[in-house]
């Protein structure tokens, strides 16, 4: 992860799954995340969901771009998540990012974390 | 007002809608820059009716964010017109509509935070045509 004030250089969209806590998915998300690639995420969100994990993290921190398309997936996957009893929590620590989700006021419905493991002790505060 | 449900791309617009005031377009702006897919007053929600059937309450949310699903309502209005927005944006929130209520502190908070001048000057004017408070 590099300066939080800036964007990473710019990458292909890619899903990785990262090593979390039992019951805890956590998914990092690399590249622009646009309509273009907004129906992948979709997919990847609702599997991991329906899957049932208690908390899902999405660390946005090497993610380059984050349209409205995405937004909204993200936003459906939140939904889903507490629909089913469980939580959400995104990293988003660039700046650039933040300043999307709190233009489009998504900062008061989503949970947003500055880093990994502040979202993960969150997630598994509200346990 | 455009037809509801009509879907804009940002970016698309060939004209700016009429909006009623300055921070709308500001918003407006700042939704295209960050490639925000936006409508302007696209729906009217009737919050309630007389006996008889006509409109005695509605509600019409400056913004649509048709990507998100979210109602945006700024006001930068008087303190009690912002209470019944916000207490219209609660009534629609009770019927599943997700609206969220920019007032003039938090379009201030984001104009600072983000460094946004235009958006604070905008915050600043009053209405095209509303009264001067004295």
């Amino acid at each position: 992860m590099g300066d939080p004030a800036t964007l990473p250089e710019a990458s292909e969209f890619r899903i990785e799954e990262a090593l979390a806590p039992e019951g805890v998915v956590l998914l990092s998300i690399h590249g622009d995340a646009d309509l273009h690639v907004a129906p992948e995420l979709r997919e990847r969100l609702t599997r991991e969901i329906d899957g049932g994990p208690g908390g899902l993290v999405l660390d946005l921190s090497d993610a380059t771009f984050v349209d409205s398309m995405a937004l909204g997936v993200l936003l459906g996957a939140m939904k889903q998540v507490r629909t089913r009893g469980g939580r959400l929590r995104l990293v988003v620590p660039q700046t650039e990012l933040r300043r999307i989700f709190e233009i489009t006021l998504l900062d008061r419905v989503l949970s947003l974390d500055a880093t990994r493991e502040d979202a993960l002790r969150e997630i598994r505060r509200t346990d | 007002m455009s037809e509801p449900g009509h879907a804009l791309e940002a970016g698309a617009r060939r004209e700016p809608p009429p909006f009623v005031h300055p921070v709308e377009r500001e918003l407006a702006r700042l939704f295209d820059e960050h490639g925000i897919a936006w409508e302007y007053e696209p729906h009217t929600f009737v919050l309630e009716r007389r006996p008889d059937g006509s409109v005695k309450e509605a509600f019409t949310p400056d913004f649509y964010l048709p990507d998100i699903d979210i109602y945006v309502e700024c006001t930068v209005m008087r303190q009690r017109l912002t209470s019944r927005k916000r207490r219209k944006a609660s009534k629609a929130r009770t019927r599943g509509i997700a609206v969220e209520v920019l007032c003039r502190r938090d379009i201030e908070r984001l104009a600072t935070r983000w460094g946004l001048p235009q958006l604070a000057a905008a915050a600043a004017c009053l209405p095209s045509g509303s009264p001067q408070v004295v």
